[in-house]
Protein backbone atom coordinates (compact mmCIF):
# COMPACT_ATOMS: atom_id res chain seq x y z
CA UNK A 1 0.00 0.00 0.00
CA UNK A 2 1.19 3.52 -0.70
CA UNK A 3 2.58 5.22 2.41
CA UNK A 4 -0.06 7.97 2.39
CA UNK A 5 -2.87 5.43 2.08
CA UNK A 6 -1.36 3.35 4.84
CA UNK A 7 -1.27 6.42 7.05
CA UNK A 8 -4.98 6.95 6.39
CA UNK A 9 -5.62 3.34 7.31
CA UNK A 10 -3.67 3.69 10.55
CA UNK A 11 -5.56 6.85 11.43
CA UNK A 12 -8.92 5.25 10.77
CA UNK A 13 -8.11 2.06 12.66
CA UNK A 14 -6.58 3.90 15.60
CA UNK A 15 -9.77 5.91 16.00
CA UNK A 16 -12.12 2.96 15.62
CA UNK A 17 -10.28 0.09 17.29
CA UNK A 18 -11.71 0.48 20.82
CA UNK A 19 -15.26 0.64 19.50
CA UNK A 20 -14.85 -2.29 17.12
CA UNK A 21 -13.28 -4.34 19.88
CA UNK A 22 -16.19 -3.54 22.17
CA UNK A 23 -18.71 -4.47 19.47
CA UNK A 24 -16.95 -7.78 18.87
CA UNK A 25 -16.78 -8.49 22.58
CA UNK A 26 -20.47 -7.75 23.08
CA UNK A 27 -21.30 -9.99 20.12
CA UNK A 28 -19.31 -13.01 21.20
CA UNK A 29 -18.86 -12.35 24.95
CA UNK A 30 -15.32 -13.69 24.80
CA UNK A 31 -12.19 -11.58 24.97
CA UNK A 32 -9.99 -13.90 22.90
CA UNK A 33 -12.58 -14.41 20.22
CA UNK A 34 -13.25 -10.67 20.09
CA UNK A 35 -9.58 -10.02 19.36
CA UNK A 36 -9.61 -12.62 16.60
CA UNK A 37 -12.71 -11.19 14.99
CA UNK A 38 -11.33 -7.65 15.05
CA UNK A 39 -7.89 -8.74 13.82
CA UNK A 40 -9.44 -10.61 10.88
CA UNK A 41 -11.75 -7.70 10.10
CA UNK A 42 -9.01 -5.09 10.09
CA UNK A 43 -6.56 -7.25 8.13
CA UNK A 44 -9.24 -7.68 5.48
CA UNK A 45 -9.81 -3.93 5.55
CA UNK A 46 -6.07 -3.33 5.01
CA UNK A 47 -6.07 -5.55 1.92
CA UNK A 48 -9.07 -3.72 0.55
CA UNK A 49 -8.31 -0.25 1.84
CA UNK A 50 -7.91 1.54 -1.46
CA UNK A 51 -11.45 0.66 -2.43
CA UNK A 52 -12.99 0.69 1.03
CA UNK A 53 -11.68 4.17 1.92
CA UNK A 54 -13.89 5.56 -0.82
CA UNK A 55 -17.04 3.82 0.44
CA UNK A 56 -20.07 5.98 1.21
CA UNK A 57 -20.38 4.55 4.66
CA UNK A 58 -17.04 3.13 5.74
CA UNK A 59 -18.19 2.34 9.28
CA UNK A 60 -21.17 0.39 7.95
CA UNK A 61 -18.87 -1.50 5.59
CA UNK A 62 -16.51 -2.41 8.42
CA UNK A 63 -19.42 -3.57 10.58
CA UNK A 64 -20.57 -5.86 7.82
CA UNK A 65 -17.11 -7.41 7.63
CA UNK A 66 -17.07 -7.72 11.42
CA UNK A 67 -20.37 -9.60 11.50
CA UNK A 68 -19.20 -11.91 8.74
CA UNK A 69 -16.00 -12.65 10.63
CA UNK A 70 -18.14 -13.37 13.68
CA UNK A 71 -20.05 -15.91 11.60
CA UNK A 72 -16.76 -17.35 10.31
CA UNK A 73 -15.64 -17.87 13.88
CA UNK A 74 -18.86 -19.72 14.59
CA UNK A 75 -18.22 -21.93 11.59
CA UNK A 76 -14.84 -22.74 13.02
CA UNK A 77 -16.54 -23.97 16.17
CA UNK A 78 -15.18 -21.17 18.35
CA UNK A 79 -12.08 -23.06 19.26
CA UNK A 80 -9.43 -22.56 16.65
CA UNK A 81 -8.12 -19.11 17.23
CA UNK A 82 -5.48 -16.96 15.69
CA UNK A 83 -4.11 -14.81 18.45
CA UNK A 84 -3.87 -17.32 21.25
CA UNK A 85 -5.01 -20.90 21.49
CA UNK A 86 -7.60 -21.74 24.05
CA UNK A 87 -10.96 -23.46 24.41
CA UNK A 88 -14.24 -21.57 24.18
CA UNK A 89 -15.69 -19.56 27.04
CA UNK A 90 -12.61 -19.21 29.16
CA UNK A 91 -13.93 -17.79 32.42
CA UNK A 92 -12.42 -14.69 33.93
CA UNK A 93 -10.65 -15.54 37.19
CA UNK A 94 -12.86 -14.86 40.19
CA UNK A 95 -10.64 -12.13 41.63
CA UNK A 96 -11.05 -10.07 38.48
CA UNK A 97 -14.70 -10.89 38.06
CA UNK A 98 -15.25 -8.34 35.33
CA UNK A 99 -17.82 -10.37 33.50
CA UNK A 100 -19.69 -11.64 36.51
CA UNK A 101 -19.87 -8.17 38.00
CA UNK A 102 -21.69 -6.82 35.04
CA UNK A 103 -25.24 -8.00 35.14
CA UNK A 104 -26.04 -6.53 31.74
CA UNK A 105 -23.26 -8.53 30.13
CA UNK A 106 -24.53 -11.66 31.84
CA UNK A 107 -28.02 -10.90 30.58
CA UNK A 108 -26.69 -10.21 27.11
CA UNK A 109 -24.93 -13.56 27.13
CA UNK A 110 -28.17 -15.28 28.03
CA UNK A 111 -29.89 -14.00 24.87
CA UNK A 112 -30.10 -16.27 21.86
CA UNK A 113 -27.29 -15.41 19.43
CA UNK A 114 -29.52 -13.72 16.88
CA UNK A 115 -31.15 -11.47 19.43
CA UNK A 116 -27.80 -10.56 20.94
CA UNK A 117 -26.34 -9.62 17.57
CA UNK A 118 -29.36 -7.47 16.76
CA UNK A 119 -29.24 -5.71 20.12
CA UNK A 120 -25.48 -5.06 19.91
CA UNK A 121 -25.54 -3.74 16.36
CA UNK A 122 -28.63 -1.58 16.91
CA UNK A 123 -27.85 -0.16 20.33
CA UNK A 124 -24.09 -0.21 20.49
CA UNK A 125 -23.15 -0.11 16.81
CA UNK A 126 -25.94 2.42 16.17
CA UNK A 127 -26.74 0.69 12.90
CA UNK A 128 -30.14 1.40 11.40
CA UNK A 129 -32.73 -1.38 11.24
CA UNK A 130 -31.94 -1.79 7.55
CA UNK A 131 -28.18 -1.86 8.03
CA UNK A 132 -28.54 -4.37 10.87
CA UNK A 133 -30.73 -6.56 8.67
CA UNK A 134 -28.16 -6.40 5.89
CA UNK A 135 -25.24 -7.19 8.18
CA UNK A 136 -27.03 -10.19 9.70
CA UNK A 137 -28.62 -11.43 6.51
CA UNK A 138 -32.20 -11.23 7.76
CA UNK A 139 -35.27 -9.07 7.12
CA UNK A 140 -35.92 -5.64 8.63
CA UNK A 141 -39.04 -7.08 10.21
CA UNK A 142 -36.95 -9.75 11.85
CA UNK A 143 -34.56 -7.13 13.24
CA UNK A 144 -37.49 -5.20 14.72
CA UNK A 145 -39.05 -8.22 16.37
CA UNK A 146 -35.69 -9.50 17.70
CA UNK A 147 -34.94 -6.04 19.02
CA UNK A 148 -38.24 -5.89 20.88
CA UNK A 149 -37.73 -9.35 22.37
CA UNK A 150 -34.12 -8.66 23.26
CA UNK A 151 -35.04 -5.42 24.94
CA UNK A 152 -37.82 -7.11 26.89
CA UNK A 153 -35.42 -9.77 28.10
CA UNK A 154 -32.79 -7.22 29.11
CA UNK A 155 -35.26 -4.95 30.90
CA UNK A 156 -34.86 -6.90 34.11
CA UNK A 157 -31.12 -6.43 34.07
CA UNK A 158 -31.49 -2.78 33.20
CA UNK A 159 -34.06 -2.08 35.87
CA UNK A 160 -33.03 -4.06 38.89
CA UNK A 161 -29.40 -4.80 38.30
CA UNK A 162 -30.10 -8.50 38.55
CA UNK A 163 -29.30 -10.80 35.64
CA UNK A 164 -32.29 -12.05 33.74
CA UNK A 165 -33.30 -15.64 34.29
CA UNK A 166 -32.44 -17.81 31.34
CA UNK A 167 -35.74 -18.87 29.87
CA UNK A 168 -36.50 -22.35 28.64
CA UNK A 169 -35.13 -22.87 25.17
CA UNK A 170 -32.36 -20.34 25.50
CA UNK A 171 -28.75 -20.91 26.26
CA UNK A 172 -26.00 -18.93 27.88
CA UNK A 173 -23.42 -19.88 25.29
CA UNK A 174 -22.51 -18.09 22.10
CA UNK B 1 -34.94 7.92 30.20
CA UNK B 2 -36.42 5.21 28.01
CA UNK B 3 -35.17 1.65 27.90
CA UNK B 4 -33.46 2.05 24.56
CA UNK B 5 -31.39 5.00 25.70
CA UNK B 6 -30.63 3.29 28.99
CA UNK B 7 -29.44 0.24 27.07
CA UNK B 8 -27.21 2.38 24.86
CA UNK B 9 -25.63 3.96 27.90
CA UNK B 10 -25.16 0.70 29.72
CA UNK B 11 -23.62 -1.06 26.71
CA UNK B 12 -21.04 1.73 26.59
CA UNK B 13 -20.33 1.28 30.28
CA UNK B 14 -19.68 -2.49 30.21
CA UNK B 15 -16.13 -3.24 31.21
CA UNK B 16 -14.39 -4.93 28.33
CA UNK B 17 -11.11 -6.81 28.80
CA UNK B 18 -8.21 -5.00 27.16
CA UNK B 19 -7.63 -5.84 23.53
CA UNK B 20 -4.32 -7.42 22.68
CA UNK B 21 -4.39 -5.97 19.19
CA UNK B 22 -1.73 -3.43 18.36
CA UNK B 23 -1.90 -1.12 15.38
CA UNK B 24 1.69 -1.92 14.36
CA UNK B 25 0.84 -5.60 14.41
CA UNK B 26 -2.20 -5.02 12.22
CA UNK B 27 -0.18 -3.15 9.63
CA UNK B 28 2.48 -5.88 9.65
CA UNK B 29 -0.17 -8.58 9.21
CA UNK B 30 -1.76 -6.62 6.37
CA UNK B 31 1.58 -6.14 4.63
CA UNK B 32 2.43 -9.82 5.02
CA UNK B 33 -0.83 -10.90 3.49
CA UNK B 34 -0.63 -8.39 0.67
CA UNK B 35 2.92 -9.53 -0.08
CA UNK B 36 1.92 -13.16 0.02
CA UNK B 37 -0.92 -12.61 -2.42
CA UNK B 38 1.47 -10.96 -4.87
CA UNK B 39 4.02 -13.74 -4.38
CA UNK B 40 1.44 -16.44 -4.95
CA UNK B 41 0.28 -14.86 -8.18
CA UNK B 42 3.88 -14.78 -9.39
CA UNK B 43 4.55 -18.40 -8.54
CA UNK B 44 1.47 -19.57 -10.41
CA UNK B 45 2.62 -18.16 -13.73
CA UNK B 46 6.07 -19.64 -13.49
CA UNK B 47 4.80 -23.07 -12.59
CA UNK B 48 2.35 -23.48 -15.44
CA UNK B 49 4.91 -24.82 -17.87
CA UNK B 50 6.08 -27.45 -15.40
CA UNK B 51 2.55 -28.45 -14.66
CA UNK B 52 1.92 -29.75 -18.16
CA UNK B 53 4.30 -32.59 -17.47
CA UNK B 54 2.21 -33.89 -14.62
CA UNK B 55 -0.64 -36.32 -14.85
CA UNK B 56 -4.20 -35.30 -14.09
CA UNK B 57 -5.53 -36.07 -10.64
CA UNK B 58 -7.76 -39.11 -10.74
CA UNK B 59 -10.57 -37.02 -9.36
CA UNK B 60 -10.85 -35.25 -12.69
CA UNK B 61 -11.07 -38.31 -14.82
CA UNK B 62 -13.12 -40.67 -12.70
CA UNK B 63 -15.56 -39.12 -10.31
CA UNK B 64 -16.52 -36.00 -12.18
CA UNK B 65 -16.44 -33.86 -9.06
CA UNK B 66 -16.29 -30.79 -11.20
CA UNK B 67 -19.85 -29.68 -11.79
CA UNK B 68 -19.19 -28.18 -15.19
CA UNK B 69 -17.28 -29.82 -17.99
CA UNK B 70 -13.62 -30.31 -17.15
CA UNK B 71 -11.19 -29.46 -19.90
CA UNK B 72 -9.48 -32.44 -21.43
CA UNK B 73 -5.82 -32.86 -20.79
CA UNK B 74 -3.59 -32.47 -17.82
CA UNK B 75 -4.45 -30.16 -14.97
CA UNK B 76 -1.78 -28.12 -13.30
CA UNK B 77 -0.53 -29.15 -9.93
CA UNK B 78 -0.59 -32.43 -8.16
CA UNK B 79 -0.10 -35.97 -9.17
CA UNK B 80 -3.42 -36.62 -7.49
CA UNK B 81 -2.50 -39.65 -5.46
CA UNK B 82 -1.02 -39.21 -2.02
CA UNK B 83 2.74 -39.34 -2.03
CA UNK B 84 4.22 -42.56 -0.74
CA UNK B 85 5.23 -42.56 2.88
CA UNK B 86 8.69 -41.15 3.33
CA UNK B 87 8.70 -39.44 -0.03
CA UNK B 88 11.01 -36.48 -0.22
CA UNK B 89 8.48 -33.69 -0.24
CA UNK B 90 11.05 -31.14 -1.24
CA UNK B 91 11.37 -32.85 -4.60
CA UNK B 92 7.81 -32.23 -5.73
CA UNK B 93 6.90 -29.80 -8.47
CA UNK B 94 6.75 -26.10 -7.72
CA UNK B 95 3.46 -24.66 -6.63
CA UNK B 96 1.16 -24.30 -9.62
CA UNK B 97 -2.12 -22.45 -9.92
CA UNK B 98 -5.24 -24.44 -9.18
CA UNK B 99 -8.28 -24.00 -11.37
CA UNK B 100 -11.54 -23.00 -9.68
CA UNK B 101 -15.07 -24.00 -10.36
CA UNK B 102 -18.28 -23.07 -8.63
CA UNK B 103 -20.20 -25.53 -6.54
CA UNK B 104 -23.86 -25.26 -7.56
CA UNK B 105 -26.28 -24.31 -4.78
CA UNK B 106 -29.52 -25.99 -3.79
CA UNK B 107 -32.54 -23.92 -4.78
CA UNK B 108 -33.20 -20.96 -2.49
CA UNK B 109 -29.82 -20.95 -0.77
CA UNK B 110 -27.67 -17.83 -0.96
CA UNK B 111 -25.02 -17.73 1.74
CA UNK B 112 -23.33 -21.11 1.52
CA UNK B 113 -19.74 -21.92 2.39
CA UNK B 114 -17.95 -25.24 2.17
CA UNK B 115 -16.92 -26.90 5.43
CA UNK B 116 -15.16 -30.09 4.39
CA UNK B 117 -14.32 -32.64 1.74
CA UNK B 118 -13.82 -36.39 1.98
CA UNK B 119 -10.35 -37.82 1.19
CA UNK B 120 -11.41 -38.94 -2.31
CA UNK B 121 -12.91 -35.56 -3.25
CA UNK B 122 -16.23 -37.14 -4.14
CA UNK B 123 -18.22 -35.65 -1.25
CA UNK B 124 -18.21 -32.05 -0.13
CA UNK B 125 -20.16 -30.66 2.82
CA UNK B 126 -21.10 -27.07 3.56
CA UNK B 127 -23.65 -24.88 5.25
CA UNK B 128 -26.04 -22.14 4.31
CA UNK B 129 -26.58 -19.42 6.91
CA UNK B 130 -30.13 -18.25 7.55
CA UNK B 131 -30.13 -15.49 10.12
CA UNK B 132 -27.90 -17.01 12.80
CA UNK B 133 -28.64 -20.65 11.99
CA UNK B 134 -27.03 -23.24 9.73
CA UNK B 135 -28.62 -25.35 6.99
CA UNK B 136 -26.58 -28.35 5.82
CA UNK B 137 -25.65 -29.13 2.21
CA UNK B 138 -24.03 -32.29 0.80
CA UNK B 139 -22.52 -32.40 -2.70
CA UNK B 140 -22.00 -35.79 -4.29
CA UNK B 141 -19.93 -35.73 -7.48
CA UNK B 142 -20.58 -32.00 -7.60
CA UNK B 143 -24.37 -32.36 -7.32
CA UNK B 144 -25.86 -30.43 -4.38
CA UNK B 145 -28.45 -31.68 -1.98
CA UNK B 146 -30.05 -29.62 0.78
CA UNK B 147 -30.15 -32.02 3.72
CA UNK B 148 -33.18 -32.17 6.00
CA UNK B 149 -33.15 -29.80 8.99
CA UNK B 150 -34.15 -31.70 12.13
CA UNK B 151 -33.58 -28.74 14.45
CA UNK B 152 -33.34 -24.97 14.57
CA UNK B 153 -29.72 -25.00 13.41
CA UNK B 154 -28.04 -27.96 11.72
CA UNK B 155 -24.35 -27.62 10.83
CA UNK B 156 -22.53 -30.33 8.90
CA UNK B 157 -18.80 -30.28 9.59
CA UNK B 158 -17.13 -33.36 8.09
CA UNK B 159 -17.71 -36.23 5.67
CA UNK B 160 -15.83 -39.47 4.96
CA UNK B 161 -15.17 -41.42 1.77
CA UNK B 162 -18.34 -43.46 2.25
CA UNK B 163 -20.41 -40.27 2.25
CA UNK B 164 -21.18 -40.46 5.97
CA UNK B 165 -21.47 -36.91 7.29
CA UNK B 166 -21.32 -35.59 10.85
CA UNK B 167 -22.17 -32.30 12.49
CA UNK B 168 -24.10 -30.54 15.21
CA UNK B 169 -27.80 -29.99 15.79
CA UNK B 170 -28.82 -27.10 18.01
CA UNK B 171 -32.44 -26.82 18.95
CA UNK B 172 -33.18 -24.65 21.91
CA UNK B 173 -31.45 -26.24 24.85
CA UNK B 174 -30.67 -29.38 22.95
CA UNK B 175 -27.33 -29.66 21.28
CA UNK B 176 -25.97 -32.90 19.96
CA UNK B 177 -23.74 -34.64 17.43
CA UNK B 178 -25.47 -36.22 14.46
CA UNK B 179 -24.42 -38.80 11.91
CA UNK B 180 -26.08 -38.53 8.50
CA UNK B 181 -25.95 -41.75 6.52
CA UNK B 182 -28.05 -43.11 3.68
CA UNK B 183 -30.53 -40.27 3.91
CA UNK B 184 -31.17 -40.49 7.65
CA UNK B 185 -29.98 -38.63 10.72
CA UNK B 186 -28.92 -40.49 13.83
CA UNK B 187 -28.41 -38.73 17.14
CA UNK B 188 -25.13 -39.77 18.77
CA UNK B 189 -25.85 -39.93 22.47
CA UNK B 190 -23.61 -38.53 25.19
CA UNK B 191 -23.11 -40.37 28.51
CA UNK B 192 -25.67 -39.84 31.31
CA UNK B 193 -25.82 -36.25 32.56
CA UNK B 194 -25.79 -32.96 30.68
CA UNK B 195 -22.86 -32.35 28.39
CA UNK B 196 -21.81 -29.54 26.11
CA UNK B 197 -20.06 -30.95 23.04
CA UNK B 198 -17.42 -28.85 21.26
CA UNK B 199 -16.11 -27.69 18.89
CA UNK B 200 -17.26 -29.90 15.97
CA UNK B 201 -17.12 -33.67 15.38
CA UNK B 202 -14.47 -35.39 13.26
CA UNK B 203 -14.91 -38.69 11.36
CA UNK B 204 -12.49 -41.21 9.83
CA UNK B 205 -12.77 -43.69 6.96
CA UNK B 206 -14.29 -46.39 9.12
CA UNK B 207 -16.95 -43.98 10.36
CA UNK B 208 -15.63 -43.52 13.91
CA UNK B 209 -16.62 -40.11 15.27
CA UNK B 210 -14.86 -38.02 17.95
CA UNK B 211 -15.65 -34.84 19.86
CA UNK B 212 -14.93 -33.26 23.26
CA UNK B 213 -17.58 -32.79 25.92
CA UNK B 214 -17.62 -30.77 29.12
CA UNK B 215 -20.31 -30.86 31.80
CA UNK B 216 -23.02 -28.32 30.91
CA UNK B 217 -22.33 -25.03 32.63
CA UNK B 218 -18.57 -25.53 32.72
CA UNK B 219 -16.25 -23.33 30.71
CA UNK B 220 -12.88 -23.59 29.10
CA UNK B 221 -12.92 -27.38 28.92
CA UNK B 222 -13.15 -27.83 32.70
CA UNK B 223 -13.91 -31.47 33.45
CA UNK B 224 -13.88 -32.27 29.74
CA UNK B 225 -13.78 -35.79 28.32
CA UNK B 226 -13.20 -37.12 24.81
CA UNK B 227 -16.03 -39.17 23.30
CA UNK B 228 -15.76 -41.75 20.54
CA UNK B 229 -18.69 -43.31 18.71
CA UNK B 230 -17.59 -46.34 16.74
CA UNK B 231 -18.99 -46.71 13.25
CA UNK B 232 -22.69 -47.51 13.38
CA UNK B 233 -22.91 -47.09 17.17
CA UNK B 234 -24.88 -44.41 19.00
CA UNK B 235 -23.29 -45.17 22.39
CA UNK B 236 -20.30 -43.02 23.25
CA UNK B 237 -17.08 -44.51 24.58
CA UNK B 238 -15.02 -42.24 26.82
CA UNK B 239 -11.43 -42.46 25.62
CA UNK B 240 -8.89 -43.06 28.42
CA UNK B 241 -6.92 -39.87 27.84
CA UNK B 242 -5.18 -37.73 30.47
CA UNK B 243 -7.15 -34.94 32.18
CA UNK B 244 -7.05 -31.84 30.02
CA UNK B 245 -6.76 -33.77 26.73
CA UNK B 246 -8.93 -32.38 23.95
CA UNK B 247 -9.05 -33.77 20.41
CA UNK B 248 -10.14 -32.30 17.10
CA UNK B 249 -9.70 -35.11 14.57
CA UNK B 250 -9.30 -38.86 14.14
CA UNK B 251 -7.21 -40.63 11.50
CA UNK B 252 -8.07 -43.87 9.74
CA UNK B 253 -5.92 -45.93 12.13
CA UNK B 254 -7.83 -44.47 15.09
CA UNK B 255 -5.18 -41.97 16.20
CA UNK B 256 -6.77 -38.89 17.75
CA UNK B 257 -5.04 -35.53 17.46
CA UNK B 258 -5.40 -32.47 19.67
CA UNK B 259 -3.66 -30.89 22.62
CA UNK B 260 -3.32 -30.83 26.37
CA UNK B 261 -5.22 -27.90 27.85
CA UNK B 262 -4.94 -26.31 31.25
CA UNK B 263 -7.57 -23.74 32.26
CA UNK B 264 -8.65 -23.59 28.66
CA UNK B 265 -5.23 -22.84 27.23
CA UNK B 266 -3.29 -25.33 25.12
CA UNK B 267 0.13 -26.32 26.44
CA UNK B 268 1.27 -28.97 23.94
CA UNK B 269 0.03 -30.72 20.80
CA UNK B 270 -0.48 -34.48 21.07
CA UNK B 271 -1.50 -37.55 19.16
CA UNK B 272 -2.96 -40.41 21.21
CA UNK B 273 -3.93 -43.94 20.38
CA UNK B 274 -7.22 -45.23 21.72
CA UNK B 275 -5.52 -46.78 24.73
CA UNK B 276 -4.42 -43.30 25.72
CA UNK B 277 -0.75 -43.69 24.79
CA UNK B 278 0.36 -40.24 23.69
CA UNK B 279 3.01 -38.84 21.42
CA UNK B 280 3.92 -35.23 21.95
CA UNK B 281 4.09 -33.25 18.72
CA UNK B 282 7.20 -31.10 18.68
CA UNK B 283 7.09 -27.36 19.30
CA UNK B 284 10.02 -24.96 19.05
CA UNK B 285 11.47 -23.71 22.33
CA UNK B 286 9.27 -21.06 23.89
CA UNK B 287 6.20 -21.96 21.81
CA UNK B 288 3.04 -23.83 22.69
CA UNK B 289 1.18 -25.89 20.13
CA UNK B 290 -2.20 -27.45 19.39
CA UNK B 291 -3.10 -30.02 16.73
CA UNK B 292 -6.32 -29.26 14.85
CA UNK B 293 -6.57 -31.77 12.01
CA UNK B 294 -4.96 -34.98 10.80
CA UNK B 295 -4.96 -37.26 7.79
CA UNK B 296 -2.76 -40.26 7.04
CA UNK B 297 0.64 -39.67 8.62
CA UNK B 298 0.20 -35.91 8.95
CA UNK B 299 -1.25 -33.50 11.46
CA UNK B 300 -1.61 -29.74 11.29
CA UNK B 301 -2.39 -27.04 13.82
CA UNK B 302 -0.82 -23.95 15.23
CA UNK B 303 2.08 -22.56 17.25
CA UNK B 304 1.77 -19.71 19.75
CA UNK B 305 2.81 -16.99 20.34
CA UNK B 306 4.25 -17.00 16.81
CA UNK B 307 0.71 -17.62 15.44
CA UNK B 308 2.17 -19.71 12.64
CA UNK B 309 0.83 -22.94 11.17
CA UNK B 310 2.48 -26.29 11.92
CA UNK B 311 2.80 -29.58 10.06
CA UNK B 312 3.74 -32.69 12.03
CA UNK B 313 4.75 -36.16 10.96
CA UNK B 314 2.60 -38.37 13.19
CA UNK B 315 5.08 -41.25 12.95
CA UNK B 316 7.86 -39.26 14.59
CA UNK B 317 6.20 -36.16 16.05
CA UNK B 318 8.66 -34.07 14.01
CA UNK B 319 7.60 -30.52 13.17
CA UNK B 320 7.75 -28.59 9.92
CA UNK B 321 6.99 -24.95 10.79
CA UNK B 322 4.99 -23.09 8.14
CA UNK B 323 4.91 -19.38 7.52
CA UNK B 324 1.13 -18.99 7.24
CA UNK B 325 -0.57 -16.56 9.57
CA UNK B 326 -2.88 -18.61 11.72
CA UNK B 327 -3.19 -22.26 12.59
CA UNK B 328 -3.58 -25.04 10.05
CA UNK B 329 -7.22 -26.05 9.68
CA UNK B 330 -6.91 -29.06 7.38
CA UNK B 331 -4.27 -31.42 5.99
CA UNK B 332 -4.28 -34.20 3.39
CA UNK B 333 -2.38 -37.48 3.17
CA UNK B 334 0.38 -35.81 1.15
CA UNK B 335 0.97 -33.19 3.84
CA UNK B 336 -0.72 -30.29 2.05
CA UNK B 337 -2.04 -27.85 4.61
CA UNK B 338 -4.89 -25.35 4.58
CA UNK B 339 -4.15 -22.44 6.93
CA UNK B 340 -5.59 -18.95 7.08
CA UNK B 341 -7.55 -19.54 3.89
CA UNK B 342 -4.42 -20.52 1.94
CA UNK B 343 -3.29 -23.83 0.52
CA UNK B 344 0.33 -24.61 1.47
CA UNK B 345 2.30 -27.24 -0.35
CA UNK B 346 5.86 -27.96 0.69
CA UNK B 347 5.63 -24.85 2.81
CA UNK B 348 4.76 -22.58 -0.11
CA UNK B 349 1.37 -21.03 -0.85
CA UNK B 350 -0.24 -22.41 -3.98
CA UNK B 351 -2.28 -20.06 -6.08
CA UNK B 352 -5.99 -20.73 -6.01
CA UNK B 353 -6.91 -18.97 -9.19
CA UNK B 354 -9.89 -16.65 -9.00
CA UNK B 355 -11.39 -14.61 -11.81
CA UNK B 356 -11.79 -10.86 -11.61
CA UNK B 357 -10.02 -10.00 -8.40
CA UNK B 358 -12.14 -12.23 -6.18
CA UNK B 359 -10.55 -13.39 -2.98
CA UNK B 360 -10.28 -17.10 -2.42
CA UNK B 361 -10.56 -18.76 0.95
CA UNK B 362 -9.60 -22.41 1.20
CA UNK B 363 -11.21 -24.48 3.94
CA UNK B 364 -10.21 -28.09 3.32
CA UNK B 365 -8.29 -30.34 0.90
CA UNK B 366 -8.78 -33.94 -0.22
CA UNK B 367 -6.03 -36.52 -0.71
CA UNK B 368 -6.71 -36.18 -4.44
CA UNK B 369 -5.86 -32.48 -4.39
CA UNK B 370 -9.39 -31.09 -4.46
CA UNK B 371 -9.50 -27.89 -2.39
CA UNK B 372 -12.87 -26.63 -1.14
CA UNK B 373 -13.65 -23.15 0.13
CA UNK B 374 -15.40 -20.06 -1.00
CA UNK B 375 -14.90 -16.78 -2.80
CA UNK B 376 -15.41 -13.20 -1.80
CA UNK B 377 -15.75 -10.64 -4.55
CA UNK B 378 -13.15 -7.92 -4.47
CA UNK B 379 -12.11 -8.42 -0.90
CA UNK B 380 -14.40 -9.03 1.97
CA UNK B 381 -17.87 -7.67 1.57
CA UNK B 382 -19.89 -10.71 0.58
CA UNK B 383 -19.72 -14.43 0.24
CA UNK B 384 -19.67 -15.17 -3.49
CA UNK B 385 -20.40 -18.84 -2.90
CA UNK B 386 -18.63 -22.15 -2.45
CA UNK B 387 -15.81 -23.15 -4.80
CA UNK B 388 -13.62 -26.12 -5.52
CA UNK B 389 -10.12 -25.93 -6.98
CA UNK B 390 -8.33 -28.82 -8.61
CA UNK B 391 -4.71 -28.80 -7.59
Amino acid sequence: MRPDLEREYVEYVTARLPRLHRTAYLLCADAFQADDIVQATLTALYLNWTRAAGADNLDGYVHRILVRRYLDERRRGWSKVLLGDRLPDLPVPAEQGIEERDTLLAALRSLPRGQRAVVVLRYFGDLSVEATAEALGCSAGNVKSQCARGLAALRVALGTGRPVVIAQGERARP
Amino acid sequence: MNDEQELRNRLRAIEVPASRIEIDGLVRAGRRRAFRRRSVVGAGGVALATALLLTAPSILTTTGARPDAAPAGPAPGATGAPEPAGADRTATAPAAACQPSELPLPAGMKNVTAAGVDPTGRYVVGNDVVGQDFRPVLWTDGKPQALPVPGRSVQVTAVNAAGVAVGLVEDGRQEYVFRYQKGAYTRLRTPPGNWHVYPTPGINAAGDVVINAEPSGNHGGEGSIVLLWRAGSTEAVKLPLPDGANVFDITDDGTVVGAMYRKGVASAAYAWDQQGRGRKLTAPAGQTAAGYAAQGDWATGGLWPSRSAALWDLRTGALTPLTADGPGDAVNAAGWVVAGGLLLRDGAAVELRMPGGQEDLAVAVSDTGLVVGHARPGGDAENAGPRVWRC
